[in-house]
């Protein structure tokens, strides 16, 4: 039977087992009644027979006896017995042809008995013996016992004596007796029915349990299960395994089953079931391809025994269909999605080889481009330098110049003046008595020094005073005679024309002792341009040093600064006020020309920073081993965003062809080969770079004030 | 003083001035007063006292690089005020477009460099006063 069935259908398994085994009960109980009844009734007939073979020996002894000469005789006694034992049902004498000589009913008298009985008769005269039949009188059963009697001389048989007994009574009797067992034997029946569901409702509940689990994998499990016996049917299956190949059959094979929907070679597989069943194999499996429904599906199956009999043999085994379709299709997607990602990683892979060896390429290039660089870096620096000196140069022509028209122009004047005047003077000196040349000498002598002095000859108003002084003393001054007197330094104080020029022709004096004054003047125009066109040629002489001068020598930081702000002077000097905090002497061991350099970038840029108006601030001081240097501009400060990239190579601000934008990166490198850095404070009063060089020696004087 | 003519020179150099005031001086010293001031500032107070003093600044003769006022601004504020008043700058260095723009404003005679040739601003002048 199959456990296709759900928890009622339990119940009803249950009843009907009950049932069976009820009816089971119940019809042994019946053969066992049945059985006992008839050896009872057997017995039962046995007692009668030989009460009633005793009842006819006694009575035909007793007919024998009483000898049955005549028909009256015997009916008398017929009739005496019948009185006598009343439950004798009837008695009758017969002859040996059959003839009734004597019956209890009266009416039979005289007539003959019917042939069957005439044989019975017969038989009994046979055996000699009294002969006990049972026969059907009416409704009536009757045990008759037939009895020979004898009489005579010889004492032959004579006839029979047929006694008829009436059973039927205790017949009743018997059967009402057994009917009551019966009905003991259905109670009992009943009872064993009732225990038995009783029992089996108490006691089976874990196997009942057992069950419905198993039905209920059965049923809802989503693999195709079958179990099977050695017959190769379906013992039990689930819902799934129905679906697909029909439900449990009692007239179909599981084989005809699977052969419903499996193709041949998948039934050769599922054969194996069969075979583990018969063959006794722990376990077996394969996976499949089947068609259901027109759609390709893939199974696997597996088959392992389920119960072994006593023997060892496996009695039940079981088939497991799983429907792995979907299974492969993911791991098939997975599959191919791996070797997607495998062809995906190898072409990566191989981008990446073929990026690395591009980047390999390009780094050697890099390499070969970064020492290119390095070279140009050199020319950098260098062309950095004659950038900043390109800076200088408009302004040096003019430094050069201007001391040089200076030059030509006073060169010219004496080259112009020097015979006239000296003509003049030797004439005047001829002209001159005692007195005079003493005053002329004197005159001569202090206004000589006085031309020495090339402070401004700017002497409008000075003029205009001595003029008035002396027109307050009565004494009238033209114009260029006043202008003499005062370039001459002679318009200052209280003395008069008189006192001045003590000389009787006083303006030609005046003239004379000018003209000498103005070639002293000139002489010193001269002197004073060559040493600044002088100062110029020697500042810039640190510029036009190549870089062969490699050595490091001991210098003041102080000196160079001095240096720069003479070549710087022009820039400078209109709008620009230099405020120097010279601390310390600043004395450091390092290449005088590239630390000019950095000088000259940081001056030049705080000059452009403040648009060369403003306040230019160059301090030294010391701290501990370290000489700091500040240059500080009072321009609007760096803007924040480009304050992080000032340090950056090629980073300007500056227009196209001022600057290569090295300046500070240039800057930076060389205080880092000298072991100093640089750092800045910048905001909007302006900004400050600091510069800090390790000092050549570890203590100074003190320092020099500023 | 009236009548009196003047020739002020401007720059900021004291020995480019006095070499420029003696130059002027040798060769005009008889017909011109020669005044110098250092810078434009001091040279349009110059003019004016001279101006009030009634004497005549036919030239003005000025750096141009100098601080404060430069020269091109100076001939411009001076011949506003004064336009008789003719220039003639003598600079070192001087931008292009400075030197364009003070020729266009009228009014200088002409520019030249340091150093400059003695005969050339003799001979500026000298045409200025013939013209």
């Amino acid at each position: 039977m199959a456990w296709r069935a759900s928890a009622s259908s339990l119940d009803r398994a249950d009843n009907r087992l009950a049932i069976s085994y009820g009816l089971l009960v119940l019809v042994l109980m019946l053969v066992v009644s049945l059985v006992a009844s008839s050896s009872f009734l057997r017995l039962q007939g046995v007692e009668e027979d030989r009460l009633a073979g005793a009842i006819a020996a006694v009575l035909s002894d007793s007919i024998s006896r009483v000898s049955f000469s005549g028909k009256y005789q015997a009916r008398l006694l017929v009739e005496e017995m019948k009185a006598r034992v009343p439950e004798l049902d009837y008695i009758s004498v017969e002859d040996l042809d059959g003839k009734v000589v004597a019956n209890s009913d009266p009416s039979l008298d005289d007539t003959l008995v019917s042939i069957d009985r005439l044989a019975a008769t017969r038989r009994a005269l046979a055996l000699g013996a009294p002969l006990v039949v049972e026969r059907g009188r009416g409704n009536e059963v009757v045990k008759e016992i037939v009895a020979p009697y004898r009489g005579g001389l010889d004492s032959e048989v004579l006839g029979m004596v047929r006694v008829g007994i009436g059973v039927s009574d205790e017949r009743r009797r018997q059967l009402a007796s057994l009917l009551g067992l019966v009905a003991l034997a259905a109670a009992l029946t009943a009872f064993a029915i009732g225990a038995v569901l009783v029992l089996s409702r108490r006691f089976g509940g874990a196997i009942r349990n057992m069950a419905l689990q198993l039905q209920g994998i059965l049923d809802h499990a989503p693999l195709a299960i079958v179990v099977g016996d050695r017959e190769g049917r379906s013992i039990a299956q689930s819902s799934e395994f129905s679906r697909l190949f029909g439900g449990p059959s009692e007239d179909r094979s599981l084989g005809q089953a699977f052969s419903s929907v499996l193709p041949a070679e998948p039934i050769e597989e599922l054969q194996r079931l069969h075979d583990l069943v018969s063959g006794g194999e722990k376990m077996a499996g394969a996976d499949m391809e089947v068609l259901i429904e027109g759609e390709r599906r893939e199974w696997q199956v597996s088959e392992f025994p389920v119960a072994l009999d006593n023997r060892g043999r496996v009695d039940l085994a079981c088939a497991l269909i799983r429907d792995i379709t979907e299974e492969k299709k993911a791991q098939k997607a997975i599959r191919d999605l791996n070797a997607e990602l495998e062809r995906k990683v190898a072409r990566r892979t191989a981008d990446l080889e073929e990026s690395n060896s591009s980047l390999r390429k390009s780094n050697e290039e890099l390499k070969r481009t970064l020492d290119a660089l390095t070279v140009t870096q050199s020319r950098l620096v260098q062309s950095e330098k004659l950038a900043a000196l390109g800076q200088l140069v408009a302004g040096l022509a003019h430094e050069i110049n201007t001391p040089l028209g200076a030059i030509s122009s006073s060169n010219g004047n004496i080259l112009a003046s020097l015979r006239g005047d000296l003509g003049e003077l030797i004439a005047v000196s001829r002209s001159l008595d005692e007195a005079e040349a003493e005053a002329f000498l004197r005159l001569l002598d202090a206004s000589l020094d006085r031309a020495a002095d090339l402070s401004a000859g700017e002497d409008w108003s000075a003029r205009k005073a001595a003029m008035a002084r002396f027109a307050e003393m009565g004494q009238s001054v033209d114009l260029r005679t006043a202008e003499m007197i005062v370039e001459l330094g002679l318009g200052a104080g209280g003395a008069s024309l008189a006192e001045l020029l003590p000389f009787r022709d006083r303006s030609r004096v005046l003239s004379a002792v000018h003209g000498a004054a103005m070639l002293r003047q000139g002489a010193e125009i001269v002197r004073d341009a060559c040493e600044k066109a002088t100062y110029v040629v020697q500042a810039l002489r640190y510029y036009s040093y190549r870089d062969e001068n490699d050595e490091d020598v001991e210098l003041s930081v102080r000196k160079e600064l001095g240096n720069l702000i003479a070549l710087y002077r022009n820039k400078i000097k209109y709008g620009v006020e230099v405020v120097t905090d010279y601390a310390d002497e600043g004395i450091v061991v390092g290449h005088r020309n590239r630390l000019n350099q950095v000088w000259m970038n940081l001056i030049n840029n705080a000059l452009q920073a403040m648009s060369n108006k403003g306040r230019l601030g160059l301090g030294i001081r010391r701290s501990g081993g370290r000489i700091l240097v500040s240059v500080q501009d009072d321009g609007p400060g760096i803007p924040e965003d480009i304050q992080g990239r000032v340090f950056e190579p090629f980073f300007t601000t500056k227009a196209l062809g001022e600057g290569t934008g090295l300046g500070l990166d240039i800057c930076k490198k060389i205080l880092q080969a000298h072991g100093a850095d640089i750092s800045f404070e910048t905001g909007p009063g302006g900004t400050t770079f600091l510069v800090s060089l390790p000092a050549a020696r570890p203590a100074t004087e003190g320092g020099r004030a500023g | 003083m009236r009548g009196e003519r003047a020739i002020v020179c401007v720059d900021d150099e004291a020995i480019q001035l006095l070499a420029l005031k003696r130059e002027l001086g040798i060769r005009f010293g008889k017909r011109y007063l020669i005044e110098v001031a250092a810078d434009g500032e001091r040279a349009l107070d110059l003019l004016e006292g001279l101006s009030a003093e009634g004497i005549d600044v036919p030239f003005l003769i000025t750096d141009w690089l100098m601080p404060g006022i430069r020269g091109d601004e100076l001939i411009k504020l001076a011949r506003a005020r004064f336009p008789r008043v003719r220039a003639i700058m003598i600079t070192g260095q001087a931008d292009e477009e400075a030197k364009r723009r003070c020729v266009e404003e009228g009014g200088v005679l002409g520019i030249l460099g340091k150093p400059w040739r003695r005969d050339d601003l003799i001979a500026t002048i000298e045409s200025a006063e013939a013209g």
